[in-house]
């Protein structure tokens, strides 16, 4: 029997068909992942401007200074002076762990006085000031001392000082660290009359790294992302700190558009943020896109510990949502042996 | 014939089916609750006195003095069970102060403690109880009609002494309703006052301010503006406590300039941050919806809430609030609404009591969101209805409500309901002038009412997440068709059954005593128990946070309390004086049935501090009354 379908007419359909699944494709990937409202980043952005430059050698004198590789060294492309700020740092861990807590507190400050900008100095005098008033706290807590006053030299710390290398070195990175010293504070303090005017503080400084010239600044935007993700919902704030209902998921996304153009940031992170990005959109009452950037985290990385904060999170129902994701961040925060403040995410 | 017998098999098959599935109907359920009318017998009869205003308001004189008849109930002597105060309105008559000699019968001990007022120049409209000066005894503010309002300090002897001035309290205006709050946390309670008409106005002659007095008035357009939505109204009043006795007057401050038409005030904390919110329920006008800024700001105001459409308040209400009252009623962890409303179905059938539902949504303010569910779950239809109260009335671990209602009571053969709504429409709604409005003389204005008795029953749909209810009033033993306005609910004669007192406007008060446990002479097992809490706060022991110290009051205003059980958790708040014209016991009730098993006790203070009672301590306050001391695990059986 003569076979009556034309050759052309055949080519014509399977180019439909080929046309018509691409669209269909193209209508179901724009569904998921056009909904997905990343924020598109100009081609010129460099790793500098978004902080994300030199992450391995961060990493590299994060070891050094906290001394958990005896072979470790600072390398010869460094200055004489960050050297001796290194070195100072590294003494002053090294101090405070053998018990001269005066002194090491000393010793970190000039470290980070000598070099300000240095964003694995300050973290790691954060972060060891942060430990030692948690455990000062925990002490007056077993004493059963209702208003416990910190040492003089954990007095006003690192706040104060911060604020006082702020005034002698204004740089985006003084006013990062001084930012981040007001997050540590809320961990540390989490009553709401503590927690939320430091998030005030915390967002203002921020909010001035972005708006003058910095809009690129990832620890910036994360943190202030995070700062609008963990306030509850509940609270009534200023006028001034009004802010829009997508604020921290227009602040991580931003950040997640940036280290995809600039192809940086562990697998790790990369699903840490987004599962923060998710919970950014329930806050902004858009749980479908919330659920499939918990989707996306779940592909990028299978480490045990992400794959479990994302079924629990797939557990929750539409009308306790909120309600379940106020308590997984006050969860998160309340795991202080590793601080969300730790900047040490970036570089590991 | 098979295709016949076929079809019978179906129908029967389908009939049974839509029986099986179909909801029960939530009003074939029993709920077991019996109330006894004592006011006669038990000594705390009181026959409200009305006010009456000139003459030139004759033309309306009964809806202008159609309120004033209030109840709050307080512990003033400390001795365990609870006294009433309830006002009186007409010119020369004295309100009264019913000493509960503690069984629950009365004695009135008005002229022995001086607390009589007596409406020399204006009428006593409404009355709260709270502890001023942390001295450990109740104090009194009276609030009035075109005369200062009166504030009692109680000297700790039974008696009490008038300080309103040197307190700097002494409004003069038209409260009618006022509430105790401790808004700073500081540790010292604060005043709102809530008005109706506005204190001045123009001088018809001379066009100057001058002050509004209804008993010699310098004009007739005192009315409300419009319906829907008058803001000429008084101003309402936040008088914040210095300490030492003395108070000022931050209304502004904090953001509170409205000037609508308020009936009610209630202060609680809606959306959990710790900090009390206000609500306020406007006749005339949207209610207003307040929240505390306090965790934000180091100094608190309180921000109106504006929804995301624009409109003010909580939702969509009926400009004719007359009530507030605030209660977790679905057990969720977060306090929910009753405001009244009007209901007459044979004029308006679009309106109702309304039962507000706070529900989480990020997007709204404070992260809380209000649903009116008062239709679907049944305390829609409360009539013209004014005080309305949350409260366990059966002990089974829910919330019930009770709410009173009737506007004017005349001849049921002339109806007003008419003439207003033709004078609404025909006047384009411009009603400020009383002369404007047709006479009265003995029209019947929503009058015979009966109270309702909303008791919760559990929902027959397993999967609802809203409470349901059913009206038992009448088989409760509620039988009166007084014009009801306040309630004041405790537990009078201390058998951890709650109590009732109404003040019925220009009529007989009624004493309604809980025999839900009894039958005739017999108490029964009724498989319910109670546990009641009193709480007292340390004000000398404040809590630093931060830079702030935060202190509870004595009477433990704002504290809150959760009792969890193996089956549920129950959320109650201390309340310093809420719903129209009305104030409740300060002591927390719960019930709860014999079944369930008490896990833990959990008392959040206004200082921050939180005291948790584990299971073998929570058990231990069961069917007692029980003083707890903040700070303190020793527990004091009354």
């Amino acid at each position: 029997m003569k076979n009556h379908t034309s050759r052309p007419f055949r080519t014509y359909l399977l180019s439909g068909l080929v046309v018509t699944a691409l669209v269909v494709t193209a209508v179901y990937a724009w569904s998921r992942v056009g909904l997905l409202n990343l924020p598109s980043i100009s081609s010129q952005v460099t790793l500098e401007q978004a902080g994300l430059a030199n992450l391995s050698k961060m990493r590299d004198i994060d070891v050094y200074i906290h001394g958990l590789d005896d072979n470790a060294r600072i390398q010869h492309s460094d200055s004489a002076t960050f050297t001796t700020s290194a070195n100072l740092m590294r003494e002053g861990l090294a101090a405070i762990r053998q018990g001269r807590l005066a002194e090491g507190v000393s010793l970190m400050e000039r470290s980070v006085s000598n070099n300000p900008d240095h964003l694995v100095l300050a973290n790691a005098y954060r972060m060891e000031i942060f430990q030692l008033k948690r455990s000062f706290l925990l002490r007056a807590k077993q004493s059963g001392i209702l208003t416990p006053e910190f040492p003089e030299y954990l007095s006003g710390k690192p706040i104060d000082f911060l604020q006082g290398l702020h005034k002698q070195h204004k740089s985006r990175e003084t006013k990062l660290h001084l930012a981040f010293a007001w997050v540590d504070h809320m961990l540390l303090f989490p009553a709401l009359e503590i927690k939320a005017p430091s998030s005030v503080e915390s967002v203002a400084l921020l909010s001035e790294i972005i708006e003058q010239g910095d809009g690129q600044y990832v620890p910036a935007l994360l943190a202030r992302g995070l700062n609008y993700l963990h306030r509850p919902s509940r609270l009534v704030w200023p006028e001034s700190q009004r802010m829009l209902p997508d604020a921290a998921a227009r602040d991580i996304g931003k950040c997640i558009a940036i280290g995809r153009k600039l192809g940086v940031g562990s697998k790790r992170l990369q699903a840490t943020l987004a599962i923060s990005l998710g919970d950014a959109y329930v806050k902004a009452g858009r749980l479908g896109v919330a659920r499939s950037w918990w989707q996306i985290a779940q592909n990028i990385s299978h480490e045990d510990d992400l794959q479990s904060s994302i079924r629990r999170r797939y557990g929750w129902q539409d009308e306790e949502i909120v309600d379940r994701l106020e308590e997984e961040l006050d969860r998160g925060r309340a795991a202080l042996d590793q601080p969300m403040t730790d900047l040490a995410m970036m570089w590991n | 014939m098979i295709y016949l017998i076929r079809a019978t098999l179906m129908t029967i098959a389908l009939a049974a089916g839509y029986v099986w599935l179909q909801p029960r109907d939530q009003k074939s359920q029993i709920v077991e609750v019996s109330f006894v009318e004592q006011a006669q017998d038990a000594g705390c009869l009181n026959v409200h006195s009305m006010v009456r205003l000139s003459d030139r308001f004759e033309n309306i004189m009964p809806w202008l003095s159609s309120v004033g008849a209030a109840a709050a109930a307080g512990d003033y002597n400390g001795d365990g069970a609870v006294d009433l105060y309830v006002t009186n309105s007409g010119r020369g008559d004295s309100n009264r102060l019913f000493r509960n000699r503690g069984d629950g019968t009365f004695e009135d001990v008005t002229e022995v403690a001086g607390v009589g007022c007596g409406n020399p120049e204006g009428a006593s409209m409404h009355a709260v109880w709270g502890d001023i000066d942390n001295d450990g005894d109740l104090d009194l503010y009276v609030v009035k009609w075109a005369e200062a309002n009166t504030l009692f300090e109680n000297r700790g002897d039974s008696t009490f002494a008038e300080i309103s001035a040197d307190a700097g309290v002494d409004y003069w205006g038209y409260g009618n309703a006022a509430t105790f709050l401790d808004y700073d946390r500081d540790g010292l309670l604060d005043i709102l006052l809530g008005n109706y008409f506005a204190a001045q106005v123009k001088d018809a002659d001379t066009g100057e301010m001058v002050r509004n007095n209804l008993w010699k008035p310098v004009t007739t357009r005192v009315m409300h503006e419009t319906f829907t939505h008058a803001d000429n109204g008084g101003r309402n009043v936040l008088y914040r406590n210095l300490g030492h006795g003395r108070f000022e007057d931050v209304s502004k401050t904090v953001g509170m300039t409205f000037t609508g038409w308020t009936l009610s005030v209630g202060s609680g904390d809606l959306n959990n941050d710790g900090w009390p919110d206000l609500y306020l329920a406007n006749d005339f006008g949207p209610d207003e919806y307040y929240l505390n800024t306090g965790a934000t700001e180091s100094v608190p105001r309180f921000r109106l809430v504006v929804d995301p459409q624009g409109h003010p308040g909580i939702g969509d209400d009926w400009w004719k609030g007359m009530n507030v009252d605030m209660g977790d009623v679905n057990n969720d962890g977060y306090l929910d609404i009753y405001v009244t409303n009007i209901l007459e179905r044979n004029y308006k059938t679009d309106e109702g009591n309304m039962l507000w539902l706070n529900r989480v949504d990020p997007l709204y303010p404070g992260g809380r969101r209000f649903f009116n569910i008062a239709q679907q779950v049944g305390t829609h239809d409360g009539g013209w209805g004014w005080g309305g109260k949350f409260a366990d009335f059966n002990n089974d671990g829910m919330l019930d409500i009770y709410t009173v209602n009737g506007f004017v009571t005349g001849d049921t053969n002339q109806n007003y309901w008419y003439a207003i709504q033709e004078m609404v429409t025909q006047t384009k709604n411009q009603t400020a002038n009383a002369t404007d409005w047709p006479v009265m003389g003995t029209r019947d204005l929503s009058g015979h009412e009966r109270g309702r008795l909303f008791m919760q029953v559990l929902s027959q749909d397993t999967n609802a997440s809203e409470p349901a209810f059913v009206e038992m009033a009448e088989r409760a033993g509620i039988g009166d068709l007084y014009n009801g306005r306040g309630i004041a609910v405790a537990d009078f004669n201390l058998d951890g059954w709650l109590d009732m007192y109404i003040a019925n406007q220009g009529a007989p008060s009624c004493y309604y005593v809980n025999r839900t446990g009894e039958r005739g002479d017999k108490i029964i097992s009724s498989g319910k128990t109670y546990v009641s809490l009193q709480l007292v706060g340390r004000p000398d022991q404040p809590v630093s946070v931060g830079p702030r110290r935060l202190a509870s009051t004595v009477d433990a205003v704002g504290a809150r309390v959760t009792l969890t059980t193996d089956i549920r958790q129950q959320m109650r708040e201390v309340q310093g004086g809420m719903g129209f014209s009305s104030q409740s016991q300060h002591a927390l009730h719960f019930g709860m049935r014999e079944s369930e098993t008490i896990q833990s006790i959990e008392i959040r203070w206004p200082s921050g501090r939180v005291q948790h009672f584990e299971a073998h301590a929570a058990r231990d306050m069961l069917n007692c009354r029980v003083r707890i001391v903040e700070g303190s695990n020793d527990l004091t059986k009354l």
